[in-house]
């Protein structure tokens, strides 16, 4: 039989080479050496052979699942746009209006726009953020650059500071949108959490916000969602805001305000600019991203703001210069279309009025939906406090639903949402309200609360359904519990994000909850690390399948499963000389390869030795540390293997926090 | 060199800034950008009240009576979107239809590479969005590579491959004498590079020379770039514009394919759509396989996320029904070769012109050279000259833009070329 992969060359792919011509028959002997190391120059046709595939965004994995589920009473409360009662996207009226407009006037043409973008456009969304009298914009000491959308407006903000601000660490909010941490390694900021949600009263963390923001190095970067904060729908009222705004400034802490929703919160657009008003109407400076995906509806055509609030109208005019060098060579500069639909409404009167009365509907919609719901949850009787639903604000409520109440509610009631309990009120109409109400009411009651956070207890391995009846399957892959141990083997902290086939909670563990956040964040970045890297799953030759067949399937996804399988868990920690941390971390990588194949052969006599089951999987996951128990590589965040130097810089490892978890394989055989 | 050291230069003083608190502005430092010279050729224009003025430094397309064109295929399409459908995010790596057709462009409409997916593809901000993606794609899965630029070469190739954090190497292109192809050099710098380097080329209508190689030169080029192992990204931005048809200005691209390489290519509808403000684009990466094609994709999808999440759906559903729909396909070609006649045509007609006065110098680079630009040789003094004396303005190097070129100013410029280059 011939394997699949024999063309390609990625690491994985050359390890598992040469695992077959380790254990097949002398005919393949002939074959050219391998070479382990996915850098050693130039091989094979493609320069990015090694190049393995991305993890799938989460979200985008509940919409596919939400498609291919053929129930009627299907529900999808994942996705982050608004739908209408009947369910449906929405066009603003007031859009297709201006839209319309655009199209019929001929002397429009589409040349490229300033670097900077539509000038009326960015006039008119300082105006809009900053309030129309703002002394900021009449001292021209706002400098405000079209950029695409939310998610370009951080990252260009975000550039901008990893080049000519003197501090380069951002605290984010915990939790925040997924997308946040990724922007703000990638610009070269090094990113760090503030405490925000407490999930006792699904509320804000006040004290332990201005603990850690109290804490944090003076001159620091802040991010603040400037109202309905994703994805917990949590907002401070404007006295703390007050007092963040005070602790803010006497720490020299500087503010970049996140505003996505502007008016699609409250329904009124001044409300929802109030916490950043504030912190203009004090003098001081700020950076803050608008979007108008959301309170325009117009998510695909890219459109938002970057505003810099400088002291002076001469450095607002230097920084936006500086803001064009950055442009320039990501994007030249911004998508005309969307842009011109936001001037056109913004300019005139009439239709910028219409416009507030659409958003408005849209807002109410949103928390009409929120009171209906909280009244089915209560004539249910509910178990639980579920004011939150009503407290929240927002596209989003942070139901507090654990990842097994959630996939309950998937698999008995055909409802789709994140994993960390966030659905879309948009996604709802008064039809749906009772069956997600008795959705909840259900998870509520039957399935009873195993926090999340319980750490090594269930720490069990988690067993992948393997492709098809009777077959057997070796997968190489990386860690995909990554957990952090002190010295005494205790667990410190988890990966922030939760992982596919991880059974791992995220976060600290509860017994540990003041764990520091150090190893909370090398936690995640390994995670992603090694997610990001080689995963690879294949046949075996047909010497070790059977035709056995099997019958089981997976409830929850419907795939055939492993019948009465046991588990054996071996855990190798491999312990490397303390010199070779002066080494490339290459070579040490090599001799990882070499690991892999011996246990691999270890393994398949194992397999033999108990007289060939018909399934059988082996799991096998890689890290490295060295005898002194330090970390020999660690993933910087630019996802490149890097050593690490005691005593410079943030890459130290912390004395008290010395095992990555290491080598091991999860060995499940079918009797 | 000099913006490098602006960018990296005495901005993060910590002391200073720490000592001054929050009092005093957090970017006081910040040192004021210098401006984009071809800006700065488009503000002088506007400032001349002469009724003479040309303006043959911008990089958009002009019609005869130099007023910019939305092709009637756009307007069409527009008038079929507007209205009809909603404006949802589009996935991450932007409409898959958009995505299909173009890379029928590139690769060809029934190329066996496209039937065997093996290639990954994603939609791009424009040509600039799509070399940003792939200079930071070969950084962060090829860390140590160089990349080689072509000298000259469009200026911001320069910034998209430095803010990627890729180390760059030139490589000789033009040859000023002869005002044409430095050939032999070319090849020499391809052999002595290291062995898996990277190169950027201009698949078709160099910016800013106009000098492309000839059909042979392509093969010849293909076939040293092949024994290196050399990686060929190719840039794309005039496709159809230069010759008039989409399928000839691919030829280089295809003798690459045909050679069997591994290429990467950027594609935009700036020039070719007149679609320049929708930053339509597309950024494709051929690969062994299936398999692998799905791999890189995911990867460069993970790369655009934490820049604009998805790209803008507007031009994008633009293209889409154009090339979705035979009849717009053909209005479309029909368009797009009226534009590259006409500047094929001034070409001439600057050329005949400047032979008619009498010039003793050569001006066949003129019409040799292709696409938007012409690399006229003109020295720096000689276009101050022509902006003074003559109310004509482009950028120092001396490219004129050919789109800014009219039957109506065509002798006037012919006449103040020959007038600064006589005595040289």
């Amino acid at each position: 039989m011939r394997h699949e992969f024999t063309s390609s060359s990625s690491p994985a792919d050359r390890r598992l080479n040469a695992l077959f011509r380790h254990l097949a028959t002398a005919s393949t002997e002939s074959r050219t050496a391998v070479a382990f190391s996915p850098t050693s120059g130039f091989h094979g046709d493609s320069v990015f052979s090694h190049v393995v595939r991305a993890p799938e965004d989460p979200i985008l994995g509940v919409t596919v699942a939400y498609n291919k589920d053929p129930s009627p009473v299907k529900l999808n409360l994942g996705v982050g746009a608004y739908r209408t009662e009947e369910g449906k996207p929405l066009v603003l009226s007031v859009v297709r209006k201006a839209e319309q407009m655009l199209l019929n006037d001929r002397s429009r043409v589409k040349e490229y726009l300033p670097i900077v973008g539509i000038a009326d456009f960015n006039k008119l969304s300082a105006k809009l953020i900053f309030g129309a009298d703002s002394p900021a914009i009449r001292e021209n000491r706002v400098t405000t650059v079209q950029c695409l959308s939310g998610t370009g407006s951080l990252r260009v903000g975000a550039e901008f500071m990893a080049r000519h601000y003197h501090q380069k660490t951002i605290y984010i909010p915990q939790p925040t949108w997924g997308n946040h941490p990724k922007i703000f390694t990638l610009a070269g900021l090094s990113v760090k959490t503030y405490r925000y949600y407490d999930p006792t009263t699904r509320g804000l963390n006040f004290q332990g916000l201005l603990e850690d923001l109290g804490s944090a190095p003076s001159g620091s970067i802040v991010l603040l969602h400037a109202c309905a904060h994703n994805p917990t729908g949590v907002d401070p009222t404007l006295q703390q805001w007050e007092q963040i705004r005070q602790l803010m400034r006497s720490k020299a802490l500087l503010p970049f305000f996140d505003s996505a929703y502007q008016g699609f919160a409250s329904g009124n657009l001044d409300q929802d600019a109030q916490s950043i008003r504030m912190f203009v109407a004090d003098g001081g400076e700020c950076f803050v991203a608008q979007s108008y995906a959301k309170n325009m509806g117009l998510y695909g055509e890219r459109v938002g703001a970057l505003s810099v609030v400088c002291k002076t109208a001469d450095v607002a005019s230097r920084v936006e210069s500086q803001l064009k060098l950055v442009i320039r060579p990501m994007f030249s500069n911004p998508p005309i279309h969307g842009a011109s639909i936001v001037a056109t409404i913004l300019k005139d009167s009439n239709m910028f009025n219409e416009w507030t009365i659409e958003l408005k509907a849209m807002a109410d919609r949103i928390i009409s939906m929120r009171e209906q719901l909280f009244d089915a949850l209560r004539t249910r009787g509910t178990p639980g406090d579920w004011s939150h639903i009503i407290k929240q604000i927002g596209m989003f409520t942070f139901t507090g639903l654990n990842s097994k109440q959630v996939e309950f509610m998937t698999r008995e009631y055909h409802i789709y949402m994140t994993s960390d309990g966030r659905i879309s009120m948009a996604g709802l109409s008064s039809k749906t309200v009772p069956h997600l109400a008795d959705a909840i009411h259900a998870a509520v009651t039957r399935m009873r609360d195993h926090s999340s956070h319980s750490g090594s207890k269930r720490h069990r391995p988690a067993i992948l359904p393997l492709p098809r009846e009777g077959s057997c399957r070796c997968s190489v892959k990386p860690a995909s519990r990554c957990a952090f141990l002190s010295r005494d083997q205790e667990t410190q902290a988890f990966a922030q994000d939760s992982w596919p086939n991880s059974w791992l909670g995220t976060g600290r563990p509860k017994s540990r909850p003041h764990a520091p956040d150090s190893s909370l964040h090398l936690a995640t970045n390994t995670a992603q690390y090694w997610f990001a890297s080689e995963y690879k799953e294949i046949s075996l030759p047909s010497k070790y399948q059977s035709s056995l067949p099997l019958t089981c399937r997976n409830q929850a996804t419907g795939l055939p499963w492993v019948k009465n399988c046991f588990s054996v868990m071996v855990e190798i920690k491999l312990c490397v000389p303390v010199k070779w941390r002066q080494r490339n971390v290459e070579f040490t990588f090599i001799a990882l390869e070499i690991w892999h194949l011996c246990l691999l052969k270890i393994c398949l006599a194992l397999v033999k030795s108990l007289g060939m089951p018909s399934t059988f999987m082996l799991d096998m996951k890689t890290s490295l540390v060295d005898s002194d128990g330090k970390t020999v590589f660690y993933a910087d965040h630019h996802w490149q293997r890097k050593e690490l130097v005691d005593g410079q810089g943030q890459a130290v490892f912390p004395k008290d926090y010395i095992f990555l978890k290491l080598l091991y394989f999860d060995f499940l055989l079918d009797p | 060199m000099a913006i490098r050291r602006a960018l990296s230069g005495p901005i993060m003083d910590r002391t200073a800034v720490v000592g001054a608190r929050y009092m005093s502005s957090w970017w006081r430092s910040v040192q004021p950008a210098p401006k984009d010279p071809i800006l700065g050729v488009t503000e002088a224009f506007l400032a001349d009240p002469s009724p003479d003025k040309v303006n043959v430094g911008v990089g958009a397309y002009r019609d005869d009576n130099g007023k910019p064109v939305v092709l009637e295929c756009v307007r069409e399409a527009e008038r079929r979107i507007a209205g009809n459908l909603n404006m949802e995010y589009l996935p991450m790596g932007g409409s898959v239809k958009m995505v299909e057709e173009t890379l029928k462009l590139a690769y060809g409409e029934n190329s066996e590479l496209i039937k065997d997916r093996r290639i990954a593809a994603v939609q791009a901000l424009s040509g600039t969005g799509a070399c940003r993606l792939f200079a930071d794609f070969q950084k962060r899965f090829c860390p140590d590579s160089q990349i080689y630029i072509p000298v000259p070469t469009w200026a911001n190739h320069h910034n998209i491959w430095r803010d990627a954090q890729v180390p760059q190497k030139t490589y000789h292109y033009y040859h000023p004498e002869s005002r044409g192809l430095d050939f032999s050099a070319m090849i020499n710098d391809i052999k002595n590079a290291p062995n898996g380097s990277f190169f950027l080329l201009h698949a078709c209508a160099h910016n800013p020379t106009g000098v492309d190689p000839t059909e042979e030169q392509w093969r010849e080029i293909s076939h040293h770039i092949k024994v290196k192992g050399h990686f060929a990204f190719f840039d794309m931005a005039y496709q159809g514009f230069a010759s008039g048809y989409p399928e000839r200005d691919a030829k280089s691209i295809r003798i690459f394919l045909e050679d069997g390489h591994h290429i990467g290519i950027a594609q935009s509808y700036a020039k070719n759509m007149g679609l320049y403000g929708q930053r339509v684009g597309c950024l494709s990466v051929l690969c062994e396989d299936e398999k692998q094609a799905v791999a890189v994709k995911s990867q460069l999808q993970q790369l655009a996320r934490p820049m604009y999440s998805n790209p803008p759906v507007h031009g994008a559903l633009i293209v889409s029904t154009i090339l979705g729909d035979p009849n717009l396909k053909k209005l479309w070609l029909n368009e797009v070769k009226v534009m590259a006649d006409r500047i094929i045509g001034m070409r001439t007609a600057l050329r005949g012109n400047l032979e008619k006065l009498g010039s003793p110098l050569s001006w066949q680079h003129i019409t040799n050279q292709i696409g938007m630009f012409c690399y006229s040789g003109l020295t720096p003094e000689q276009v101050d000259r022509l902006t003074n004396e003559f109310h004509i303005y482009l950028t120092r190097n001396g490219r004129i833009s050919m789109a800014g070129v009219t039957t109506g100013n065509v002798e006037y410029l012919a006449n103040a070329i020959h007038q600064v280059t006589k005595s040289a």
